[in-house]
């Protein structure tokens, strides 16, 4: 077939943008294992902020991306200290329910202020595209998955080179260890949160103009977002890397392979998780469902 | 004498048992303190106290001066006082330098983590050989190595050790507790928590023996090592334990 | 402690007789406020028994969604009444739970509540690709010469949310109730004790799966149209578990009280801030978050707290403090 290295550039592009996608929730779980279901929002948020300062000043969405971070990290780190850290030690059933919460409480704003019409953040890159022999790839894309990239490499030199990294990967591995080390706990807890917030953010500003912005896109950003790092091993950061571009291969087959495959292929994260459950049922990465 | 480290009436324990009931002892400033008994009788608990893990329900710790108890874990090991933990607990996944990195996280310790690095080094070589390695691939011994040498790095002016020897081969036990001698005389303060008495007393200045949260003996290494005391806590202690379990009934200091 | 529940099944009683007898009152909006209180009453306790046994449930929306298919199915393709589709709706959505619980094994916290959440979410693009089934994104109308009056439908769905407050009842005082807490407090315990975490918790979701189908089923008659984004709106799922929340987890009269307090609290914010999109939803998120950092035991918590301390009677201890106990 000669739509094969179409659709192997096509899903390294959507896998540079899942890992993105997902890496600020594997991190967040990684350290304070409390899993944010309001991780899509953080996306939404982030596409919104690119939209509406896009609309209000004209700038691109790539200039606002590093204000947007800023402000996410800290709105994340505030939201850490207010709300989550009181149920670091509740049981799951209330850590699930409240981030669960917040993710509805956030998506309900951006309706209000935003109202539920689909928005668009439209840069000269967005339509562009270039072809490479057989392969047609558009420049959003290319831009998107070069910015994502970007990020996460920037994100795994942060965890392994500075001393706030190497803190924070100490804390995801042997928690009363790194307290023993003169790591602040809470301090760490609040920054790898806030960082998880800023990385959404970053997927949201990427995402902004390359389809439509709504307040429901977190939702659905979320559903998939769990299926890669179930599929990774929840907590590992290199697995959700292997996750997003798995998920990615896998959507992009279905909807060039199976007939009205596009609306299909949205069903695949959905499908990964149960196969996975049902065929590995401790997870990929063994540490995944311990509890 | 003024003790760098004084605990006094100290009480704790995790929900609705209560482990120590009214501990008192001290360590000097250079002293090397073995703290005895078998287990179950609060050595542990004692140590997760004294570094902020364990939280006190009563009683008073001063550490130089200060209320210990009203540091959070962070600060204390700022402070200069550093535990390296029972069961070793280094971090599997990380190499061993950034272990040892880790030790140095706090401010304080970070300006002379050069130095510290190479004394550890110095002190340990095989830490050196295998610096680029992960942690959780190495032996016992070598782990213990490296939580001992990580607890270092935080330029103490106390360390806290909590069973060395466990779960070590008796070559290995002489090895760690060499080390543990060196590190003494360079003036650095040490509370020791052995079940190994031997061990400790080869090490120790002075120690206590504790059943069922307190204090039952004190002394110095000759006497501990003929002290009934000692036996007792170890052979007897189930008999030692109901005796004191009454609450509230501190031994004076 | 005798006396007070008692008490409370009495005034149960009562309040199941008013429920009941009230759908006799011919007022079409206060029946329509019973009507959907009665459902939500269905969802919450069907929530609720999930919840008792430590499964945090974020897809009940996937219960309600097969049971309101398979009643509108049923319905125009096999001209099934209420009573027969309504039945098949509760065995379809038992199966449905019992093939949850086989295939999330022994998982629970985070992963039964991701795989939930899925779930809801991938029947939902199911029914949107699968037009030939569902009618796709242009949905299905139940025939409308089947539908009984919206009288009868009110009682059947009083009927239906007394029976499944009745339902959890039997299963609180059941073994079943004493397996799910000790799964809740700790699974390896449970085992020791010599329950079986995987058969009882198969029995559990089973149960509660039915209940919500059965709640989609009836809703389904009662509304006449279903697409895939009405069977499987998320809004279920949020009502499903906020109701319980805000009423009292873990407790028989919490979902009750909380589904009152929700459908009051719904019609209150559309009058006093009309229809705005998005209104209703974020005061739910709202209700959701201070619940859980200010009110964990919801409003019997708040009633419950205030008796205690005029008594100022310590709680009886719990059955399970043994296996608190064992922990090592």
């Amino acid at each position: 077939m000669d739509f094969i290295p179409q659709l192997i550039v096509d899903a390294l592009l959507l896998g540079g943008i899942y890992t993105l996608m997902v890496i600020g929730l594997a991190l967040s779980f990684g350290v304070t294992r409390v899993i944010n279901f309001a991780h899509g929002e953080a996306v939404m948020l982030g596409a919104y902020g690119a939209f509406t300062i896009f609309a209000a000043l004209g700038v691109d969405p790539l200039l606002a991306m590093p204000v947007l971070m800023v402000a996410g990290c800290l709105l994340g780190m505030l939201l850490f200290r207010v709300a989550i850290a009181p149920v670091l030690k509740a049981p799951h059933v209330n850590q699930i329910l409240l981030t669960f919460g917040i993710g509805l409480v956030l998506q309900n704003i951006a309706l209000v202020v935003w109202s539920a019409d689909e928005r668009s953040v439209v840069p000269a890159y967005a339509y562009s595209s270039f072809e490479f022999g057989d392969v047609v790839v558009s420049g959003g894309r290319l831009i998107g998955f070069g910015v994502a990239l970007a990020l996460v490499l920037a994100l795994f030199f942060w965890l392994k080179r500075t001393e706030f990294g190497r803190a924070t990967r100490a804390l995801a591995e042997q928690h009363e260890a790194a307290v023993l080390m003169g790591i602040n706990v809470n301090q760490m807890y609040a920054l790898a949160f806030g960082l998880s917030v800023a990385l959404g953010v970053a997927t949201g500003v990427i995402l902004s103009f390359l389809g439509a912005v709504s307040p429901f896109m977190g939702f659905h950003i979320l559903v998939k977002g769990f299926a890669i790092i179930v599929l990774g091993g929840l907590g590992s950061i290199v697995g959700a890397v292997m996750g997003a571009f798995l998920l990615a291969f896998a959507e992009t087959a279905v909807s060039y392979y199976v007939p009205n495959g596009t609306g299909w292929a949205e069903a695949v994260a959905f499908l990964t998780l149960f196969l996975v459950l049902v065929l590995r049922p401790r997870g990929i990465i063994g540490q995944a469902v311990a509890d | 004498m003024s003790a760098l480290l004084q605990v006094s009436g100290l009480h704790a324990g995790y929900g609705d048992s209560e482990v120590l009931q009214g501990l008192d002892f001290d360590v000097g400033a250079g002293e090397v303190v073995c703290l005895l008994g078998a287990n179950g009788v609060g050595k542990t608990t004692t140590m997760g106290v004294l570094s902020g893990l364990v939280p006190a329900s009563e009683g008073r710790v001063r550490y130089d001066g200060a209320d210990l108890l009203a540091l959070p874990s962070h600060e204390r090991v700022k402070a200069g006082l550093a535990l390296s933990p029972e069961g070793r607990k280094v971090f599997p996944n990380l190499t061993v330098e950034e272990n040892l990195y880790l030790g140095s996280f706090n401010r304080n310790a970070r300006a002379h983590r050069a130095r510290k690095l190479d004394e550890v080094y110095a002190l340990f070589p095989r830490l050196a050989e295998r610096r680029t390695q992960s942690a959780g691939l190495m032996s016992g011994g070598e782990q213990q190595m490296l939580a001992l040498g990580r607890a270092l790095m935080s330029n103490p002016r106390m360390l806290l050790l909590d069973e060395p020897s466990l779960g070590l081969a008796p070559l290995v036990v002489q090895a760690v507790f060499g080390a543990i001698r060196t590190i003494a005389a360079t003036n650095i303060s040490i509370l020791l928590v052995e079940q190994n008495t031997h061990a400790a007393l080869s090490v120790a200045g002075r120690g206590y023996v504790m059943a069922a949260g307190r204090i039952v003996y004190s002394g110095d290494a000759a006497a501990l090592r003929q002290s009934p005391e000692l036996r007792d806590a170890f052979i007897g202690g189930k008999s030692a334990r109901d005796k004191s379990a009454r609450k509230g009934e501190a031994l004076d200091a | 402690m005798i006396r007070s529940s008692h008490f409370m099944v009495g005034l149960g009683l009562v309040a199941a007789a008013l429920l009941v007898a009230s759908s006799f009152w011919d007022e079409p909006q206060i029946n329509n406020w019973l009507f959907r209180i009665s459902t939500l009453v269905i969802l919450a306790t069907s929530w609720n028994l999930m919840a008792n046994a430590g499964l945090v449930s974020l897809g009940h929306s996937a219960f309600w969604g097969v049971g309101s298919y398979t009643a509108v199915l049923a319905a125009n393709g096999l001209g099934g009444s209420v009573v027969v589709t309504f039945a098949l709706a509760l065995l379809m959505g038992a199966a449905m739970g019992a093939l949850l619980a086989l295939v999330t094994g022994t998982l629970k916290g985070i992963f039964f509540a991701i795989v939930t959440l899925a779930l809801s979410e991938g029947l939902r693009i199911c029914a949107l690709m699968l037009p030939e089934v569902t009618g796709g994104a242009v949905g299905l109308f139940l025939k409308q010469e089947l539908r009984p009056s919206q009288h009868t439908l009110y009682l059947f769905a009083a009927l239906a949310a007394v029976g499944s407050v009745v339902v959890a009842t039997v299963v609180a005082g059941s073994k079943l109730q004493f397996a799910s807490r000790a799964m809740r407090d700790n699974e390896a315990a449970a085992q020791m004790l010599g329950i079986a975490p995987r058969r009882q918790r198969l029995i559990v979701v089973a149960i509660s799966g039915a209940m919500a189908s059965g709640a989609g089923a009836i809703n389904a008659w009662y509304g006449g149209y279903l697409d895939p984004d009405v069977a499987f709106t998320l809004h279920n799922t949020i009502l499903s578990q906020i109701a319980p929340i805000l009423g009292g987890i873990h407790t028989i009269a919490g979902p009750v009280i909380g589904a009152v307090a929700i459908v009051a609290l719904s019609e209150g914010t559309r009058i006093w801030l009309g229809t705005m999109e998005g209104i209703s939803q974020l005061t739910f998120g709202l209700i959701l978050v201070v619940c859980i950092l200010f009110l964990p035991k919801g409003l019997i918590g708040l009633i419950q707290g205030r008796a205690g301390r005029r008594t100022a009677r310590p709680a009886p201890p719990l059955p399970l403090a043994s296996v608190r106990g064992a922990k090592p």
